[in-house]
């Protein structure tokens, strides 16, 4: 059994189905969440892409592909929370902002480095 | 192999996630089943509020539960789809507040609730001899009837029965009536939509209204008088349309005048409504009929634009059960409620009122301009004052005092189910209510603060019923669901 396919093949599927998870119950509020948290997904996406860069060998291209997807998810999450609760820093709140969209591309670095 | 196996069932597991929500939102069953025990989350019951009325979550031996001390408590609900009927299931515990009922609201502006029963320990401690039939029962101070039947087949004297969410088959007759034939005039302003009861024999219903539209809103603001009889039918109506500036001017249109009049009505109690918006200012009405008794909530319109001075208000409620609000910062004022006083301090703030003196109490104030909601009927002249309706019981009701020797009731006593108590009521959902994200249930438990009484919340359990759906329309209904997300 080839893992590393598996679990690309699961991470892949994962990220996918956040996006359209998101989407239906960004346009039926509740469709999703009533019954659990589209969020999941990205948990499962992050555990599934750490599976598959454990070994550095299984690192490839479409490795590289992965941790810039998850980056774009982590950051599109943070985004939303910093700018939620974050109305009481006033006019900190898009310095705020930016700093939580910037911190998992710094994470994302970080480990395609290690 | 295998592989490719796992493979296939990591890209086909959204796509059955997927169908397993769609078939929970379409719910072909059209049964759906929702529970919460407090201090629980749910995704489609919020928690009890608001937090000045009920504390937070207690753990005893049967559970958690939620100490009320106030009333009325909201519940939210977020349906989870359209439904035709709600069954509301409470579990709780309660040892002194007498009645306790459970309502949906079925508007929020103004706030009006159709209230069930869920306790009622003035019925269920009674000791007086009782009759069930078809869910309702009869208490009689002395056995006089066999049957409840009997009883409506030849119904004692109206003052001698109260009643408890039940309505007399029976319909209202004055032997006594004479028709006055002089004309009396209410110059007290009323805003917007009303509703009074008047009754009629050998002579015709009429009312006279001068009226403004004082263009505060925008929108056309047309007036509808409508005669309805005791089987809900139109009897009588006129119309006028609306002064034909529909900008919010702050301009009043000046006083203008309509009238109702239906003739050949056969004896009874009638209805009439005066239905308008909140732009319209009844400023004056005027009519024949010896009773105009209002229903339901009343608004007491302020006089800017209509009087330099506002004219001080009075009139006379049954009502014990009072609450008042007002709409405007300068209307902050003291009412006078019978022998006590109710201060409205802040503007939109609801101030609930316990009338503790017996009867027909006066209210009055310096100045209009509040909303009152109340458990009884208003009239502005005490001679206009009638009560077609046998006494309602509430937590307050002295049988003896009043006379009472009956009290007929739609009501079922809670069930015992380990340490709780389990009452249960049934609402219809409108059309209306069915295209709501939320709706909202009241906990009324009347007079619990003044009473120092406390209830325990433990559960909600609600049902939302419809018909189920069969292969086809479970299909067009996929489709329509579909059709809906664009």
């Amino acid at each position: 059994m080839d893992w590393r396919t598996v679990l690309r093949t699961g991470y892949f599927t994962s990220v996918g189905s956040y996006f359209a998870f998101l989407l239906l119950e960004w346009l039926k509020p509740g469709f999703v969440s009533n019954v659990f948290s589209p969020h999941l997904f990205l948990a499962v996406a992050i555990a599934l892409g750490i599976l598959w860069g454990w070994k550095k060998e299984w690192r490839n291209e479409k490795y590289e592909l992965g941790i810039q997807v998850t980056a774009w998810l982590l950051g599109y999450d943070f985004d939303w929370v910093a700018w939620t609760i974050g109305r009481p820093l006033e006019e900190f709140r898009v310095l705020n902002n930016l700093v939580a969209v910037v911190t998992p591309f710094l994470i994302c670095r970080i480990i395609q480095r290690y | 192999m295998y592989q490719r196996l796992l493979q296939i069932c990591i890209l086909l597991s959204p796509l059955l996630l997927l169908l397993y929500l769609l078939r929970i939102d379409i719910n072909p069953s059209g049964v759906f089943e929702i529970r919460q025990t407090v201090g629980e989350l749910s995704p489609y019951i919020d928690r009890l509020l608001p937090d000045t009325r009920v504390l937070g979550v207690t753990y005893g031996d049967g559970g958690a539960y939620q100490l009320v001390i106030g009333e009325p408590t909201y519940l939210s609900i977020h349906p989870p789809g359209e439904y035709e009927t709600v069954r509301v299931e409470l579990m709780f515990q309660n040892e002194s507040q007498p009645i306790i009922e459970i309502g949906l609201v079925v508007n929020e502006e103004p706030l009006q609730y159709t209230l069930e029963p869920l306790q009622n320990l003035v019925l269920d401690q009674s000791l007086w001899p009782s009759l069930e039939e078809n869910g309702i029962t009869l208490f009689q101070r002395k056995q006089v009837y066999e049957s409840i039947t009997a009883f409506e087949a030849d119904p004692p004297q109206r003052s001698t029965i109260a009643t408890f969410h039940h309505e007399l088959a029976q319909p209202y007759q004055d032997i006594s009536y004479q028709p006055t034939g002089l004309l009396s005039t209410v110059r007290t302003s009323l805003r917007g939509y009303h509703e009074y009861l008047t009754y009629i024999k050998n002579e015709p219903l009429m009312l006279q209204t001068a009226f403004m539209d004082m263009n505060r809103q925008y929108g056309d603001d047309p007036i509808e008088l409508l005669a309805v009889n005791e089987n809900g039918e139109i009897v009588g109506s006129t119309r006028v349309e609306d002064d034909g500036e529909i900008e919010a001017t702050q301009q009043g249109s000046g006083l203008r005048n309509t009238s109702l009049v239906v003739s050949d009505l056969p004896e009874g109690v009638y209805k009439v409504i005066m239905k308008a918006g909140r732009d319209i200012f009844f400023r004056s009405l005027t009519t024949r009929q010896r009773y105009m008794t209002f229903v339901g909530p009343v608004f007491i319109g302020d006089e800017v634009g209509y009087r330099e001075t506002p004219s001080p208000v009075s009139f006379l409620t049954n009502g014990k059960h009072l609450s008042f609000e007002t709409y405007h910062a300068d209307a902050a004022q003291e009412v006078t409620i019978g022998s006590d006083t109710l201060l409205l301090p802040e503007a939109k703030v609801r101030y609930d009122h316990e009338v503790l003196d017996a009867g027909l109490v006066s209210v009055s104030a310096e100045a209009g301009d509040f909303f009152m909601t109340g458990d009884g009927k208003v009239a502005f002249m005490r001679s206009q004052f009638f009560n077609p309706d046998p006494v309602r019981l509430s937590s307050i009701t002295n049988l003896d005092d009043l006379g009472i020797d009956f009290i007929i009731a739609e009501y079922t006593s809670p069930e015992k189910v380990g340490d709780w108590l389990k009452a249960s009521a049934m609402f219809e959902l409108s059309d209306w209510l069915k295209k709501q994200p939320d709706i909202k249930f009241v906990l009324s438990a009347p007079n619990i603060t003044n009473l120092q009484n406390e209830i325990r919340v433990h559960e909600f359990r609600l049902k939302f019923e419809r018909p189920p759906l069969d292969s086809k329309n479970f299909l067009n209904k996929v489709i329509l669901w579909i059709g809906e997300l664009f």
